[in-house]
């Protein structure tokens, strides 16, 4: 009996066949389908659950239950009159709208869990990256812009518009990595260009007790209050 | 016909005229401006327009809406980044033109399908104004409290169905926008809802810090959170005319484009991207060379710009007609027009005919203003698709303290915009649809006024139905909602049958 | 550097010095209207906006705030939560000092002062030119066996008040009642009710096609000599729906005067009295106490319109 051993191994060592070839460098791959050949117009519209999709969608279920439990009492239902002849005096009373928001909210966030959750499954299922805390420290980054943001707001009544508009401007520049002179003397012009359409021209309202304009001798107070 | 005549007298007023051009333009930039769109330039600049007079600050909030999607055009072109959220499907073709070295054609191209959409829209109207015009007063007999609360639930019923893949989340955050809107006291009707005591919430929720809150706030944070694209150089040489002959080789498509987005545009509830869709889909199957769709196929290129240019004209004709917007941008023009002194509803016509025609006029003149400027400085706008992410969000944050503040001047709007803001962030980054809560808001409270106010005549149920006109649209309801309910059914029954 | 600053400051606040002892009115002014847009009290209002514009060189801009449904009363908390400048001033109907304080929303009866009055709307009750009814008592007799619904702009205002107690003066009941952001020929013509208690100009496109039942004032229209009031007709008093210009408790009275004399001249105006000619208002100025005494007759004769209503 001949050895198939070895005319196996002649068939193993051949040097016609190479498994691995290291001449083939990842530069030198290219995907057999192009890119620009996957077009659809449907994936314009798809819609693909992710990450903190399910985490959204137990706070509005929370929130739901909240308005639920309250129901009762903040909308009037208690106080409802169903013992009416004309239908018209049951629909003028003021449970019939949060009733009609009811009847759509409860089926709505029960179907939109169990679609969640069966997105949650799939992809715990199929291993997909599903970091829940990555998502949420970016939700939570996002409230640092806003504490920003409310800060600005205060302070427009303690230093007046124009200046804390000016101070947010280069602020928000400087914290969003734009600090060269540059970028800080744009900001600059830009946020006074803005004070100055919207405040000194079209004249909106902000606010009219403004700490630091006391301390300014009183035409350059009423001067500062009603063009900045 | 001289409400026409007196129509067009009204905008030869010079405040108006530069009104016009500053809208025009600043429409144009806005739109190029990846990352602000109209909705947001209209909410924030709508309050500081107050103290203008009543058709100047119309006709620039007209221009920014009208002008929008031709300047959205441009990064969708170049750098294959769409600048409003209409001119989705213009970065494919477009994007695949510029990459061809045919940057001009494509730009040109767009910018004359957006012309042509927008043309036949505005003619639209105005020969329906002109033709139905006088009998509109009694065609306006036909529209009670009952049949526009029936309108209203359509626009709704429709906003949500469009969402097919997301049913579930639009019609769940459409509901709270509803109740959002219920939030409040009205003293004389005796009513009082989800105020908790709290003097804030009894004064309710003010609809453009919602929406200064959701669209404007939460894409600063989403610009402020990303990162800055850099895109690369593109020039843009000379040749710009070349598109403009382009567009008579393919009447077919425009037309039916043009068409299908004056249509949707009628329909309430129905927008731009229900509009594109289908103007694509059919530009496709009629097309002789259907593989290159998404490739620079110009009929592609012709398809989305003339459909989404088509539509904001014709959005306007319900709002007038009926008083029930159709879309985000066109409730936020619905207060401008309150804000003018004019009462959009079925009597329009009886009370200032001369104000629609001014309107669609401007319109007209907005479009021919922008196709002129853009045909030469076309390179001078492109540049400013270059400014970063990140200080475009810094800015909108600052602006956004601006639309807030000056409605109510008041401190707590601002933290309520803000946590507003900070929802429609996370469903940004969600990819959750806003304009339901938004929408919500609208329709809803529509809804709820039309039927108090109709309730008076409402003895028993039928009489909900038996007018002909809201009898018509609660069939409709019922048909729309039956076949979509088959349609699932189908859908269901075939995956499952093997 | 700094004494460049103070230079600099000090230079401008001599420029502008001519603005600081400028009195009132040294900013812009709004006139908040508690309506929709389009009836008696905004014409005039706007009117007088103009006025103010070419009297004193400053903006004066007119803005809505309709209530939806409320009544005037959101758009009336706006003006008290104003600063008590003058910078916001209310064109307010009877409805607000009156009927105000009686509803818990923060209006007490001292939170507005009277300017002046000007204006008393032609507040009529209109039905269907095919209505079976021409005057109150056809109305009475229809309503006895078929159901009438009327339509109104708020069950706590003055005229609405004064239609009901009509109604149980002449014996009779509406069998049910709206409350309307607008009513107009639409709201006839469309079906929305039988009955619509609204002003002249809002029904002046169809009036030669609709019947008006009765006027709800002191006197007879000009336009309409054959329709009586309902004071004539029913037995009730003769309270008046006024509009008049108010501004908020502690607003000084230079400001007070200043806006007294704007409106005056504008309304003795030609343009105001071809107004009145044409429509059936009555457009006049009565001033700081003509009015307040009036709000005071006013005040019992609505406690006397409530009783009737027990």
């Amino acid at each position: 009996m001949k050895s198939n051993f070895s005319e196996n191994q002649k068939f193993l060592c051949s040097d016609k066949v190479r498994l691995f070839d290291a001449s083939i460098t990842p530069k030198q791959f290219k995907s057999r389908i192009s890119k620009e050949r996957k077009f659809k117009v449907e994936n314009l519209f798809e819609f693909k659950r992710i990450t903190g999709d399910l985490t959204l969608s137990i706070i509005f279920l929370l929130f739901v239950v909240f308005l639920l439990i309250y129901f009762n009492s903040e909308s009037g239902w208690s106080a409802r009159d169903l013992n009416q002849k004309r239908v018209g005096k049951i629909l003028k009373q003021q449970w019939v709208g949060p009733l009609m928001c009811m009847a759509i909210l409860l089926p709505a966030t029960i179907l939109n869990i169990l679609e969640a959750f069966k997105a949650y499954k799939k992809s715990k299922r199929l291993l997909l990256p599903n970091k829940i805390i990555y998502e949420m420290t970016q939700w939570i980054r996002s409230l640092e812009f806003i504490l920003y943001f409310l800060v600005y707001t205060f302070s427009i009544t303690v230093l007046g518009y124009l200046i804390s508009t000016l101070i947010f401007a280069v602020f928000l520049t400087y914290r969003l990595g734009y600090r060269t002179k540059k970028w800080i003397f744009i900001s600059l012009f830009s946020s006074f260009i803005v004070v100055l359409i919207f405040r000194t021209i079209l004249q909106i309202k902000t606010p009219v007790n403004i700490w630091l304009y006391k301390f300014f001798p009183e035409n350059l107070e009423v001067f500062m209050k009603i063009y900045f | 016909m001289e409400s026409f005549f007196l129509g067009l007298s009204n905008l030869l007023n010079i405040h108006v005229i530069i009104a016009i051009l500053i809208g025009a333009v600043g429409g144009v930039i806005i739109g190029a401006i990846p990352g602000i769109g109209p909705a947001i330039a209209i909410a924030i600049l709508l309050p500081a327009t107050i103290f203008l007079e009543d058709l100047v600050s119309l006709v620039l909030l007209l221009g920014i809406y009208g002008s929008a999607m031709y300047g959205g055009a441009i990064p969708a072109i170049l750098i294959n980044t769409p600048g409003t959220p209409v001119n989705a499907l213009t970065t494919y073709d477009g994007y695949s033109m510029t990459k061809n070295g045919d940057a001009p054609r494509a730009l040109s191209l767009a910018y004359s399908s957006s012309f042509f959409g927008g043309c036949f829209s505005i003619t639209v109207a105005l020969i329906c104004l002109i033709a139905f015009g006088p009998y509109l007063r009694d065609f306006g007999a036909l529209f009670g409290q009952r049949d526009i609360f029936m309108a209203a639930a359509l626009g709704s019923v429709l906003l949500i169905l469009a969402h097919r893949q997301n049913m579930a989340i639009a019609a769940m955050l459409f509901a709270i926008g509803f109740l959002i809107s219920m939030v409040g006291r009205q003293t004389s009707r005796g009513v009082a809802r989800y105020t908790f005591d709290i003097e804030y919430l009894a004064s309710g929720f003010n609809l453009i810090v919602v929406i200064v809150g959701i669209f404007a706030l939460s894409q600063a944070l989403n610009l402020m959170n990303g990162k800055d694209t850099d895109p690369p150089e593109t020039k843009i040489t000379k040749g710009l005319f070349k598109g403009l002959a382009e567009l008579k080789k393919y009447p077919a498509v425009a037309f039916i484009s043009a068409f299908f987005g004056t249509v949707m545009g009628i329909i309430p509830g129905v927008g731009e991207f229900v509009a594109q869709f289908f103007s694509y889909s059919t530009a496709r199957s009629l097309s002789k060379t259907p593989s290159k769709f998404g490739y620079g196929a110009p009929e592609g290129l012709i398809a989305c710009e003339t459909s989404n240019n088509a539509v904001p004209a014709a959005a306007m004709i319900p709002l007038l007609a009926l008083g029930v917007p159709g879309e985000a941008l066109t409730a936020m023009m619905m207060i401008v027009f309150f804000d003018a002194g004019i009462k959009p509803g079925p009597d329009i016509f009886e009370k200032a005919p001369d104000f629609l025609f001014s309107l669609f006029l401007a319109l007209l003149i907005i479009n021919i203003l922008v196709v002129i400027t853009l045909l030469f400085t076309s390179k001078f706008i492109a540049k400013i698709i270059y400014i970063p992410n990140r200080f475009l969000g810094a800015f909108i944050m600052i602006l956004a303290f601006v639309g807030v503040f000056s409605i109510r001047n008041n401190f707590m709007d601002c933290a309520f915009a803000a946590g507003f803001g900070l929802l429609g962030y996370i469903l940004r980054r969600l990819n959750w649809p806003l304009v339901p809560i938004v929408l919500g808001m609208v329709l809803g409270s529509i809804m709820i006024e039309k039927l108090t106010a109709g309730a008076g005549k409402i003895k028993f149920w039928m009489d909900l139905f038996n007018r002909p006109v809201s009898g018509i649209l609660a069939l409709t309801i019922f048909l729309v909602i039956f076949l979509t309910l088959i349609s699932y059914i189908y859908s269901y029954y075939k995956k499952n049958i093997r | 550097m700094k004494k460049i600053l103070i230079a600099v400051i000090t230079a401008f606040s001599f420029i502008f010095s001519g603005v600081a002892n400028a009195d009132y009115p040294n900013g812009p002014v709004q006139f908040l209207i508690p309506w929709p847009p389009g009836d008696f009290e905004d014409i005039l209002t706007r009117m007088i906006a103009d006025e103010w514009k070419n009297e004193t060189g400053m903006p004066a801009s007119v803005v809505n705030r309709p209530g939806g449904g409320d009544g005037p009363f959101p758009g009336a908390l706006e003006v008290l939560e104003a600063p008590a400048d003058g910078s916001v001033i209310g064109s307010f109907v009877i409805g607000v000092p009156l009927v105000g304080p009686l509803i818990d929303i923060g209006i007490e009866e001292d939170s507005f002062e009277a300017v002046g009055i000007f204006l008393t709307y032609p507040f009529v009750l209109a039905a269907s030119g095919d209505a079976p009814y021409k005057n109150l008592k056809e109305l009475a007799a229809h309503a006895k066996n078929n159901d009438v619904v009327l339509g109104h702009f708020g069950a706590g205002l003055v005229p609405t008040k004064a239609t009901f107690a009509a109604a149980k003066k002449l014996g009779f009941e509406f069998a049910d009642e709206s409350a309307f952001d607008m009513l107009d020929c639409n709201s006839l013509s469309s079906g929305d009710a039988d009955v619509i208690n609204t002003t002249l100009a809002l029904i002046e496109p169809c009036l030669g096609e609709i019947n008006v039942l009765a006027n709800i004032g002191e006197e007879r229209i000009g336009k309409l000599p054959n329709v009586g009031t309902v004071a004539e007709q029913a037995g009730v008093n003769n309270i008046e729906l006024w509009n008049g210009l108010f501004v908020k408790k502690g607003t000084p009275q230079n400001v007070k005067d200043k806006i007294a004399e704007i409106g005056k001249k504008a309304m003795l105006g030609d343009a105001a009295q071809a107004l009145m000619k044409e429509t059936g208002a009555r457009v006049y100025w009565q001033d700081a106490n003509e009015s307040t005494a009036r709000i005071s007759t006013d005040r019992k004769k609505l406690a006397e319109l409530n009783a009737i209503l027990q």
